[in-house]
């Protein structure tokens, strides 16, 4: 099994002791295998342009991190819509030894988002429409702007949106936002050279994060796959108050599971994560409710 | 959303100096200048609460029966590093960024709640109806009077909010943001707190938790998108505490071969994920 490609914050900082811990990915590995020390050479290029303009839903809006905006006013009619553009490189990092972080996408660039709503719903067709509703029929509006890199020179380049964030939405507003945008554009995809990019997303190796969650820490590799059917076994058959030493005798008694399972994952699962020795019941309340916790999610 | 630390509360700290208190000013070094990578640009309307949260509570002394209506222009930039630390009162770790910018926020009450779009509507609805408002500004820096002009600012203190003060306040909003713009890099960056770290960290019980509710739900044809709503429904608060992680139960969906993120998986892969949950029972 290959990589996956998460989405992260930006933030890259010292936790627990250790240093350049991606701190986004806290809740999936320890800190000390999480870590990214390289960045971007200084100047150099960004092989990928990403742009899009999407009319959308508030929810979705809300989810990309303008939150906090008009969150109590919305009515049936409203219009959302937001424009990214984002120009980014990918780095292959030196591996740590026991860092699951495998490549990382650093990047520049802009989201802008605009809300309006109360305006007449035959209004509802382009931002120029938006503008002139807003004028004539007292609608409402509210638009923001997250940039990712780029510093003081997007504050240059956005103010005149910024004086105008007090005010309606209307044609003039809107032409300062393309203004804006044209501005942020030309930052973002010619003038670059001296804009520090910040990460983006990082890649994750599956059968590292396999390694790590089956707590083997020798040289046989490890699918994420096997771990996760092998301690899915185990925890069915803990559930069920069978001792490690009965479990991996039970492997047997089935064709589907002695293809599937692996019984030192299955050791692994009754000795390291639940903490028990060959011949103990898995009875204690305690571990009883580890176990239905852990067994019935999404049930 | 980020909060302003409070100097007074964060001896130590290069804190942020309210305007129209008195300006302390560090002695300058020479002419060091400052990398400044991430800017935040925005305006948005918010609750009473949230005014509290992110550093102006004094403003929440207004008393009042009606609707308050609060308006904020944030325009910031900070530096790309980054301190964790641990607060003293819940121990939770708080991430602390370090910039220059200021905050603007307008609060108004006694007016028509609908006018609650922006700041237009407000200064109109102040007018005709008699409502009441006031502005605050506060800046932060090092070195506040290195911002040439910032102290203009102050005349916005308290000021009855009108048509006239608005145009003000919206003419000194953006040559604030330019001076910034200008000059910001010569200008030290202060502390403040950007937000709190996911409290959810790695367990092994986590793990084999979001990989069962992954196999569950891909059981049942459910895409991952619906973590949330699963954990909504009824009876489930044992895993309401950030127990599930959204990043592992992505691995294990990709395991079944199923990476988008509303995809609900081919009826070969739900079957292969209901052989998996099969095993041991």
């Amino acid at each position: 099994m290959g990589t996956l490609t998460v989405p992260v914050t930006p933030f890259i900082a010292k936790l627990g002791g250790v240093d350049n811990v991606v701190l986004s990915l806290a809740d999936i590995a320890p800190a000390n295998m999480i870590t990214l020390a390289d960045r971007p050479a200084a100047d150099s290029t960004y092989t990928a342009l990403d742009l899009s303009i999407v009319k959308t839903n508030f929810s979705v809006l809300a989810s990309l991190g303008f939150g906090d905006f008009m969150s109590t006013k919305i009515s049936s009619n409203t219009f959302c819509s937001y424009m990214d553009l984002v120009v980014s490189q990918h780095i292959t990092p030196t591996l740590a030894p026991d860092s699951i972080v495998v490549g990382a996408t650093f990047g520049l660039g802009f989201r802008l988002a605009i809300l309006a709503y109360d305006i007449d719903a035959s209004f509802s067709a382009s931002f120029a429409d938006i503008a002139a509703a807003a004028k004539l029929k007292m609608g409402y509006t509210s638009y923001q702007i997250i940039a990712v890199g780029g510093g003081l020179q997007v504050i240059g380049a956005a103010q005149p949106l910024i004086g105008n964030l007090t005010g309606e939405f209307t044609v003039e507003t809107l032409e300062s936002i393309g203004a804006v945008q044209a501005e942020l554009t030309q930052l973002y995809v010619n003038k670059n050279k001296g804009l520090t990019p910040e990460l983006l997303s990082v890649d994750i190796d599956l059968d590292r994060m396999a390694k790590l969650y089956s707590g083997y820490g020798g040289s046989t590799p490890r699918h994420y796959m096997d771990v996760m059917s092998s301690q899915h076994y185990a925890l069915q058959r803990a559930w069920r108050g069978r001792t490690l030493t009965e479990s991996l005798a039970d492997i047997q008694a089935n064709a589907n599971w002695s293809q599937n399972v692996t019984p030192d994952i299955v050791t692994d699962f009754y000795t390291r994560i639940l903490g028990l020795k060959a011949d103990q019941v898995p009875d204690a309340d305690p571990i009883r409710k580890r176990l239905r916790i852990m067994l019935q999610a999404g049930t | 959303m980020w909060k302003l630390l409070n100097p007074a509360q964060e001896a130590g700290a290069p804190g942020g100096t309210l305007l129209g208190a008195a300006a302390t000013a560090a002695p300058a070094a020479p002419a060091p200048t400052y990398n400044y990578t991430t800017p935040i640009i925005s305006s948005y309307a918010m609750t009473a609460h949230a005014m509290g949260d992110i550093g102006f509570g004094a403003i929440l002394n207004v008393n009042t029966s009606g609707d308050v209506y609060y308006f904020v222009i944030d325009v910031a930039a900070f530096t790309s590093k980054i301190d964790i630390k641990t607060a003293a009162d819940d121990k939770t770790s708080i991430i602390t960024r370090y910039g220059i910018g200021f905050r603007v926020a307008v609060v108004a009450w006694n007016i028509d709640v609908k006018a609650s779009a922006n700041l237009g509507l407000v200064a109109a609805s102040a007018q005709v109806k008699g409502g009441q408002s006031s502005i605050l500004a506060h800046a932060f820096a090092g070195d506040i009077s290195a911002l040439g002009g910032i102290a203009g600012i102050t005349k916005f203190n308290g000021t009855k909010f009108d048509a006239q003060t608005l145009k003000d306040l919206a003419g000194f909003v953006g040559q604030l943001a330019g001076v910034i713009a200008d000059n910001g890099a010569t200008i030290a960056p202060a502390a403040m707190d950007f937000g709190v770290l996911n409290p959810n960290v790695y367990t092994p019980d986590k793990v084999v938790t979001a990989n069962s509710f992954a196999i569950e739900q891909l059981c049942r044809s459910t895409p991952r998108s619906g973590l949330d709503n699963w954990l909504a429904g009824g009876g489930h608060d044992d895993w309401r505490k950030a127990v599930i992680s959204p990043t592992i139960v992505a691995a294990a969906y990709a395991n079944f071969g199923v990476t988008a993120y509303t995809d609900g998986g081919s009826t070969d892969q739900v079957r292969q994920a209901q052989l998996v949950q099969g095993l041991g029972t």
